[in-house]
């Protein structure tokens, strides 16, 4: 496939899974992301932290192709969001913030039309292994909409990885998740980071942000801090994270 | 387009059709109810219209006249009059609805093969009734008259059954509506749901989403035909004079193009509620009204005419109708058929160019 290889020249070009120059977005007059320009590293879990309407989602929401840029470039693994939104979407995963799996179809069904939608090869395998590593075993005929939340998000991940994507952006994906479930789910947010995929992740955990990589904090549609959990604590001269995140959003009062 | 892909949106709607029973309902159960309902309900014969006669003629061939109007179904004998101001008093009574008024030198007239004229006076309050009276004693006026030489024979539709002409119809006026509504929820359902932005984060085109998602409802659609062609042939004893093959042919053409119609609905509409009203009333109003279901459309102004020329159902209703009671595909059933199939290709083509797979305009 020509998209592939295409890609990975591109790859060894920059080591950089994600790059922005300049993102912007506005709604209106309402500037929701405003000249955003970062870069995250292959493999990295990057956490994306902001108070709500920071921009966060909109930014994500950009990365995978499903909102145009009004200004500004966005590279997601070689490939610009705004010419070819459809090449991104092949080789990227995406959990929204609302659950959105289909409630009246069970936990297989979902799995496999992800699988049939992504073109999975060997389908019912990757069903299997799915269900298996998303903790679902033995609830494969459950209806979606009557699971409890936190399985609900696992199926959400193992719906979103089907496919092995190079590139997996979760918008808040622990949101309303008890403390073990949320666990066992960055236990496989891990996993998968250890085999080589970039994980780019929004939260409201200071916990969660503290197993990223490196952070971007948000606030206002403009990144105002980013760096390595250790890094922006020295360089705040705050002991946790969440006083870091506290006293830079709060620095000029507004959070929107 | 990618094969795997167009499964696999056709296997996912397919599951939520069969999960859900008012879809199921409203697919199936409705449009057999309709059919009963309209089909026994909108029936314009009149049957056993009470009738009295004048005969001033008194002839043999009066009398055969007279033997024609009671031996038909839509007369009954109701008396005798023998003036003037009786044929007027039993009319008044409501002892008669009609009365046939045979002049003296009728007779003599028949006997001569010269144009002889009789008189019907018809009640009409009732004005439906008093037509189609009017219209029976035409036919078998005529008849009569084939004995002396002229002959004039309604074609198609011999014994003038309405339920013959208004079945066809039906059938398309139904499947125009019930297809259209099954299709308007579907796209409406995934943006209310928000189910639709997980799916546009995937490598699915649009034409994949839109001609899988079609899959199912043309199921049903093809279910909804067979069911309403069967119960016009048994239970409404409609004959079908033209070939299975060509009602076949020309139901699977007008199914993908009102079913196209409900999905672009769909796709531009916000909320499933607005979608299925939306396409109840343009699918409905001009499919009851302008497709020469219910109204004969040659008797439009030209402005309107030209419309009608624009509804799918138009063309539907008159191929059903051709198809049934003629038994040949009509003068120009090709010119029909392109239409349609045009008309779908456009509808298809905007649909394509309204649906955003992205929330640009959301």
């Amino acid at each position: 496939m020509p998209l592939f290889t295409f890609r990975k020249q591109s790859m060894t070009d920059n080591d950089y899974a994600v790059t922005l120059e300049n993102l912007t977005r506005k709604f209106g007059d309402f500037t929701a992301v405003d000249d955003v320009s970062f870069s995250v590293n292959r493999g990295e879990i990057f956490g994306f932290l902001g108070a709500n309407g920071a921009g966060k989602s909109t930014t994500i929401r950009m990365l995978c192709g499903i909102l145009k840029p009004t200004s500004g470039r966005g590279i997601v693994g070689g490939v610009d969001i705004s010419r070819t939104p459809e090449k991104v979407k092949s080789f990227i995963g995406y959990m929204s913030q609302k659950f959105s799996l289909y409630d009246d179809l069970t936990v297989e069904e979902n799995l496999n039309f992800f699988a049939g939608i992504y073109g999975v090869k060997n389908r019912k395998d990757a069903v299997n292994r799915a269900i298996e590593s998303a903790g679902l075993a033995g609830r494969e005929k459950k209806m979606t909409g009557s699971l409890p939340v936190g399985w609900k998000q696992q199926l959400s991940l193992a719906s979103a990885v089907m496919h092995n994507p190079d590139i997996l952006f979760l918008d808040e994906p622990t949101s309303g998740v008890d403390p073990v479930s949320r666990r066992k789910f960055w236990e496989t947010i891990r996993a998968k980071s250890d085999d080589g995929t970039t994980v780019f992740v929004t939260t409201h955990y200071m916990t969660e942000a503290e197993y990223c990589d490196r952070l971007s904090i948000m606030r206002a549609g403009k990144v105002i801090a980013l760096g390595s959990p250790d890094e922006l604590k020295r360089k705040n001269d705050r002991d946790t994270l969440e006083d870091v995140f506290v006293s830079l959003v709060q620095q000029t009062g507004d959070t929107r | 387009m990618n094969k795997q892909r167009f499964r696999a949106i056709a296997k996912k709607e397919t599951i939520h059709v069969l999960r859900d029973p008012r879809s199921l309902a409203m697919g199936i159960a409705i449009p057999v109810l309709l059919l009963v309902l309209f089909g026994y309900g909108l029936s314009l014969n009149v049957e056993d219209v009470p009738l009295a006669v004048w005969d001033q003629s008194g002839t043999a061939a009066s009398r055969d006249l007279i033997r024609d109007f009671t031996n038909s179904k839509a007369f009954q004998p109701a008396g005798v009059c023998h003036s003037q101001s009786e044929t007027e008093d039993i009319i008044q009574s409501g002892d008669a609805m009609a009365v046939l008024v045979i002049p003296a030198d009728y007779g003599e007239k028949i006997a001569e093969h010269m144009p002889a004229t009789v008189q019907l006076l018809v009640d009409g309050s009732d004005s439906n009734m008093a037509r189609l009276s009017i219209m029976y004693a035409g036919g078998i006026v005529k008849n009569e008259a084939q004995s002396s030489g002229v002959s004039i024979i309604t074609a198609y539709n011999p014994a003038m059954d309405t339920t013959w002409s208004i079945i066809p119809g039906l059938i398309a006026i139904i499947v125009n509506v019930i297809a259209a509504m099954l299709t308007s929820l579907c796209v409406a359902r995934e943006w209310e749901n928000g189910t639709m932005e997980q799916l546009i984060s995937t490598p699915v085109r649009k034409v994949e989403f839109i001609l899988g998602k079609l899959v199912p409802y043309y199921a049903i659609g093809v279910i909804d035909v067979v069911v309403a062609v069967v119960m016009a042939l048994f239970l409404f004893g409609v004959p079908l004079n033209g070939s299975l093959l060509a009602l076949a042919g020309v139901s699977a053409v007008f199914l993908l193009t009102t079913l196209s119609v409900g999905v672009l609905v769909s796709t531009g509409a916000r909320s499933q509620l607005l979608a299925s009203q939306l396409s109840l009333i343009i699918t409905f109003l001009p499919g009851f009204i302008l497709s020469g279901f219910v109204y004969d459309t040659k008797a439009m102004p030209g402005v309107v005419i030209a419309i009608t020329k624009l509804i799918p159902a138009t063309y539907y209703v008159s191929l059903l109708r051709t198809i049934f009671l003629k038994g040949t595909w009509g003068a120009a059933p090709s010119k029909e058929l392109m239409f349609l199939s045009l008309f779908t290709v456009v509808i298809l083509a905007a649909t394509m160019k309204k649906l955003k797979l992205n929330l640009d305009g959301r």
